[in-house]
């Protein structure tokens, strides 16, 4: 069918409203993107007079081979894992909680919402000025006068510690997102559905398994996803505190990147190597989750 | 159909509006300075603008915007300028990014054309750290070499001078404070993982013949000079008269709160114990019996300034200057660099003087001539750590450490 000459104007007056959108969308991400992926496989340092020399595969040769590579990628997995976890553990107890009708309930809900709006670095200058392990740390000091300790411990110099007290940063920082959303999927659970529990006889626990979870389990996929994409992301907290030490034992990969590419000769092709890498991992991890995570609706 | 055309056109062209430049031909002359010197509490942060405003009045027709730069962020914020090409005119680093600016290509304009023999003698011998590969790649603004700073009242409690006469004799000055209470460490080491830690490193290692690159730039590491020093600093660490993975920033607080004997500083220390609540009279310097490596603050003129000429004028000036230097050195600590200046008596003081001493023996460490430089110290630094944390012999650590260092030179 020809298209009249409405229809035209209106598809080129459409396209123009769009076409600003459009070119940001090239210029901010299409662009970054190919040119990262085409700098992966060039030896680029920055601060190098030779400039983008092409090497193939051998960036890539590089980073299969890279023991502090397979590392940081551990490292990362932990870190995200740990993290979505904690927090989804976490938020869900509060919400549940907090899903009873009681006075201050708006009150203690929006109290839960401030390590959310702290920025990220403040919550890691507090992070490490609570595990200071010299005369100041109160964690430390707190935890020696309750006799717990005999001596201050190094929670952000320990290599076994370091990972752990960073991720309780994260979750305390991050988990009011998980929070917002389980507490706004429990409120929506109908109540005639928990009702007829209650007259079927199931008792709070068989209610929460046969009910409520089934009710949020699109809600949690959809949470998780997001966390575990910004997660895989996230580096504030980590540089802030340990900058991936100490002995790369909190580096993760976007530390790493970050590293390689934006610091000492800035070496962009490993850099980008490392990031296509992490890119593809990501899609292919979140197309996976969903369909796992998802399969359970069908 | 023409009005939703118009409408579309319109909004368009308000939307490519944004991309048009929007700076006009100004009577003003821009230049951009940029140092971390006004960006901390270094006791120049409010100093320096005042004075450059001076200058702006003898040069009407120029405004200088000042750039506060932390020092962490200095080389990697100044060389992503480089490379997208909007440096500032003038820039400040340390000595030990001498070697990657100059090399930087489009980095910095070689001041030999600038500097005539008659401003050259006016100067201390220490503008020659500015110089490198026979480029004049920087005027040095301020000449640090790093001394001991120590505690008065600690090193008096601990029965010690504070001015030891040899390596052994600081290493047994440190134990002595160190038995002045568990939470007191007698010497404070940056061991941290940053070139700065490494850098500094070198004071300690070059007494027992070690370094991280030996002169043909090869690693040497694992010589008996660097696998001693490694083993005395464990030594020391688990006996915690140094406390372990501290970096500047940390040392100099548990040192103004009194909890470290000795540490490693240059002139800038003064100003920095100033805005940490430290008296001036709590602590002291002296120098350090060997090498150190110099940690001048040296100030680049862009190859990209536009106007270079007035850049230079505005360099020489914040150098030069009687009247900033002098109010420099008592707020910060930093010595000037015109020979005459020292005439005067507020630089007649033992401070100054084992700054001036020290100087005859400053040294720069093979590693600053790599270009990998800072991968190659934090490599040091990261094995440094595991052996700290008992996670590696010290011989089989820095062993196996030096392929390590070999691929990071290749690449």
């Amino acid at each position: 069918m020809v298209a009249t000459r409405r229809e035209l104007g209106n598809g080129v007056f459409a396209f123009f409203l769009i076409l600003p959108s459009f070119l940001i969308i090239i210029l901010v991400i299409v662009y970054p993107l190919v040119n990262a992926i085409v700098t992966s496989f060039f030896r680029y340092l920055v601060t190098d007079a030779q400039g983008m020399v092409f090497v193939g595969f051998r960036n890539y040769a590089r980073m299969f081979a890279s023991q502090q590579f397979w590392n940081a990628l551990a490292h990362t997995v932990v870190y995200v894992g740990g993290t979505v976890v904690g927090e989804l553990a976490i938020a869900f107890a509060l919400a549940l909680l907090v899903n009873v009708r009681f006075r201050a309930r708006d009150f203690i809900n929006s109290l839960f919402f401030v390590p959310w709006i702290i920025p990220s670095v403040v919550v890691a200058l507090i992070t490490k000025f609570l595990f200071f392990d010299h005369f100041h740390g109160v964690v430390n000091v707190v935890l020696k006068q309750l006799g717990i300790i005999r001596e201050f411990v190094p929670w952000l110099k320990d290599s076994n510690l370091a990972m752990p007290t960073v991720l309780l940063a994260t979750i305390w920082k991050m988990f009011p997102f998980m929070f917002v959303i389980i507490y706004a999927g429990l409120q929506a659970i109908p109540e005639e559905q928990v009702e007829a529990g209650k007259i079927d006889g199931a008792n709070a626990f068989r209610r929460f398994l046969h009910i409520t979870l089934p009710n949020l389990r699109e809600i949690i996929v959809l949470a998780t996803t997001l966390e575990f994409i910004w997660q895989f992301q996230y580096m504030t907290v980590i540089w802030a505190t340990t900058q991936g030490g100490p002995i790369d034992t909190t580096t993760t990969l976007p530390v790493l990147i970050y590293r390689t590419a934006f610091l000492g000769g800035m070496d962009m092709g490993y850099g980008s190597t490392i990031g296509v890498f992490w890119l593809v991992f990501l899609l292919a991890f979140s197309v996976l989750y969903v369909r796992v995570a998802g399969r359970g609706e069908e | 159909m023409a009005r939703k055309f118009s409408t579309a056109l319109v909004f368009f062209v308000l939307f490519a509006a944004l991309f048009v430049p929007t700076t006009f031909a100004a009577d003003k002359v821009k230049l951009q300075f940029c140092s971390w010197m006004v960006a901390e509490q270094s006791g120049g942060e409010v100093w320096l603008p005042e004075r450059i405003k001076e200058w702006e009045k003898s040069h009407p027709n120029v405004s200088v915007e000042v750039i506060p730069l932390g020092w962490e962020d200095t080389p990697s914020k100044i060389t992503l300028q480089v490379q997208a090409g909007n440096a500032p005119d003038i820039f400040t680093i340390e000595s030990l990014w001498l070697g990657k600016f100059a090399a930087m290509p489009r980095a910095v304009e070689d001041l030999k054309g600038y500097m005539d023999a008659d401003f050259v003698k006016s100067l201390v011998p220490a503008y020659k750290g500015g110089e490198l590969g026979g480029k004049m790649a920087g005027l040095v603004w301020s000449p640090n070499p790093w001394v001991l700073v120590y505690n008065k009242s600690l090193a008096a409690k601990a029965g010690v001078s504070g001015q030891p006469r040899d390596f052994n004799d600081f290493v047994a000055q440190g134990r002595a404070i160190h038995k002045l209470g568990a939470d007191i460490f007698g010497m404070g080491l940056q061991l941290g993982v940053d070139e700065y830690s490494a850098d500094t490193f070198h004071i300690i290692s070059w007494p027992n013949g070690g370094d991280i690159l030996d002169n043909n730039l090869k690693a040497a590491v694992s010589s008996p000079g660097m696998v001693k020093t490694v083993q005395l600093v464990k030594d020391l660490v688990d006996e915690k008269v140094i406390p372990f993975g501290e970096e500047v920033r940390n040392l100099r607080t548990l040192f103004a709160s009194g909890k470290v004997g000795f540490f490693f500083e240059g002139p800038w220390i003064a100003g920095v114990l100033d805005g940490e609540g430290m008296s001036r009279d709590a602590w002291g310097v002296s120098a350090w019996p060997g090498d150190v490596q110099p940690a001048s603050h040296i100030l680049m003129l862009s190859q990209q300034s536009k106007n270079k000429a007035l850049a230079w004028d505005l360099m020489k000036y914040i150098v030069t200057d009687e009247t900033t230097a002098k109010e420099y050195f008592k707020r910060t600590g930093l010595l000037p660099m015109v020979k005459s200046q020292y005439k005067d008596p507020q630089y007649d003081t033992p401070y100054v003087k084992t700054f001036l001493a020290q100087m005859a023996t400053l040294k720069n460490p093979n590693v600053w001539r790599s270009p990998r430089k800072l991968e190659i110290e934090t490599a040091f630094c990261q094995d440094l750590q595991k052996i700290l944390l008992g996670q590696g012999r010290v011989a089989d650590t820095l062993k196996a450490l030096e392929p390590k260092i070999a691929d990071i030179l290749k690449q």
